[in-house]
């Protein structure tokens, strides 16, 4: 299935139904069924379990969102248990949204904030880290930038971090 | 009397929760905190906090606990024994002080079980809601013996206020009152220092997946009650609370118990009504918002569902 991009969803929606129609799979309703809908462990387990590919065939998420790339700056190893994420500010940002998956794709850690770094784990970076959230392993984290309206402006990949 | 000495007493009472405990305090000695507010009447409308010491050995529980309950009437002394199983502390209340006057408690007074909502090898927290003839919501939470580093007396103070600021937003939330976003944020900082200040023990080993912030009940019970009712609240807070409760590791690997897990599965469900709930709508803004965040949790068929409710969308 190709996906069509946001831009031209919005933008010329008479000429991608147009022109998008050419192949019948197209524009059948999905049929794929969410795995999640019923409430148990196992779709818990189910839906988290995979996460390294993105969930559009051949295409990224940034891509299929017609978002903008964020660029990591933070390597993907030599930090420690604390290091510090950081990114390339994204124009027009209001906020950005971190999250931080394990190995086996569960969801760790996340923050929400204003700067293009923090320090993982939150609280003082220059503190122990006490009980909060550490690189113990390998992990992958994301970060998403949003304006000041809550609208989406970009995406990073899936990063991978260990200590 | 009798029956205003339990309704008061109810009030003043760590709240306990609904889920069935499974988890249990691991062996050793512990330090732990209670925060709650009740609402009601006057006299029962408050806020109260208080520490306790307990040991855990053989499956069992021993120690001592105090709490100050203010109200605008009358501020409560109590003291209590730590008593029961390790998988379900209870407190038995042995002396009871009212504006300075002692007030008779009966040995036979029922004790107040506490339910452990996670536990780990360094940290057993627990919350709830719903308490006797009151509402009370508020949590508690136990550390290793000597893991605080801080002014014990500063660290009170902040849990409650966190506590309090966190049972504001949840009442402006499910009242339909806005809310400032950044008011959440800023109170899973200020439980980011609380949590910092636990050290971690050197019986635990390294760091563990599993942990608690000081805040995962908090946080719990708030996106829970989104969940349950709130469905008329914005997106974007509930997407702000799933991230909190990521951050404070109520859901996902950090998070330990059956409740995570059960909040975990809700979270998901309310997800994919959220999605479709914007694709019959046509709200592509949302239906971004929750492919961003399906991705970045690692949800792959919600990520799928989303992407395919805004072709579908911009299809119609």
């Amino acid at each position: 299935m190709i996906r069509r991009t946001l831009a031209a969803a919005l933008l010329v929606p008479l000429l991608a139904v147009a022109c998008s129609d050419d192949d019948g799979a197209d524009t059948e309703p999905s049929t794929t069924a969410p795995t999640v809908t019923d409430g148990t462990d196992d779709s818990v387990a189910d839906d988290t379990t995979s996460t390294t590919q993105p969930a559009a065939e051949g295409m990224s998420i940034t891509d299929a969102l017609d978002v903008g790339v964020i660029d990591i700056v933070t390597p993907p190893s030599g930090g420690g248990e604390r290091p510090l994420l950081e990114w390339t500010e994204v124009d027009g940002a209001g906020e950005y949204d971190v999250v931080v998956l394990t190995e086996d794709g569960e969801p760790y850690w996340a923050w929400v904030g204003q700067t293009n770094s923090v320090v993982f784990g939150g609280g003082d970076p220059d503190g122990e880290p006490g009980q909060l959230a550490v690189v113990h392993g390998p992990l992958t984290w994301t970060v998403a930038a949003f304006d000041a309206a809550g609208d989406l402006l970009a995406l990073s990949e899936r990063i991978p971090l260990a200590p | 009397m009798v029956a205003g000495t339990v309704a008061l007493l109810a009030a003043m009472l760590p709240p306990v929760g609904a889920q069935t405990a499974t988890d249990e305090v691991p062996a050793g000695d512990w330090t732990g905190w209670l925060t709650f507010v009740t609402s009601g009447p006057r006299n029962i409308a408050g806020a109260g906090s208080g520490t306790f010491e307990m040991t855990s050995a053989s499956g069992a529980l021993e120690g001592d606990a105090r709490w100050v309950f203010e109200s605008s009437v009358s501020p409560v002394d109590v003291t209590a024994v730590v008593q029961g199983e390790a998988t379900a502390p209870e407190l038995q209340v042995t002396s009871l002080v009212i504006n300075g006057s002692p007030s008779p408690v009966s040995a036979s007074d029922p004790a107040i079980p506490l339910t452990i909502t996670t536990a780990t090898c360094e940290m057993v927290t627990g919350s709830g809601s719903g308490v006797g003839t009151v509402t009370a919501t508020g949590e508690w939470a136990a550390v290793r013996a000597g893991a605080l580093s801080g002014d014990p007396a500063a660290f009170q103070q902040d849990l409650t206020d966190l506590t309090l600021r966190i049972e504001s937003i949840q009442a402006d939330l499910l009242a339909g009152q806005p809310a400032d976003r950044w008011d959440l944020f800023a109170a899973t900082l200020l439980a980011e220092d609380l949590t910092q200040a636990l050290a971690r023990s050197p019986e635990c080993g390294g760091p563990a997946t599993a942990r608690s912030s000081i805040a995962v009940g908090l946080i719990a019970d708030l996106l829970a009650s989104v969940i349950a009712d709130g469905r008329e609240i914005d997106t974007q807070w509930f997407v702000d609370l799933v991230r909190a409760a990521v951050d404070v590791g109520a859901i996902g690997a950090g998070s330990s118990g059956p409740a995570a897990e059960t909040l975990e599965a809700d979270v998901i469900t309310e997800i994919q009504f959220r999605i479709d709930e914007a694709v019959a709508g046509g709200d592509i803004a949302t239906l971004l918002d929750l492919a961003a965040l399906s991705y970045q949790l690692g949800y792959r068929s919600l990520e799928e569902a989303a992407l395919d409710g805004i072709d579908e969308v911009a299809d119609s």
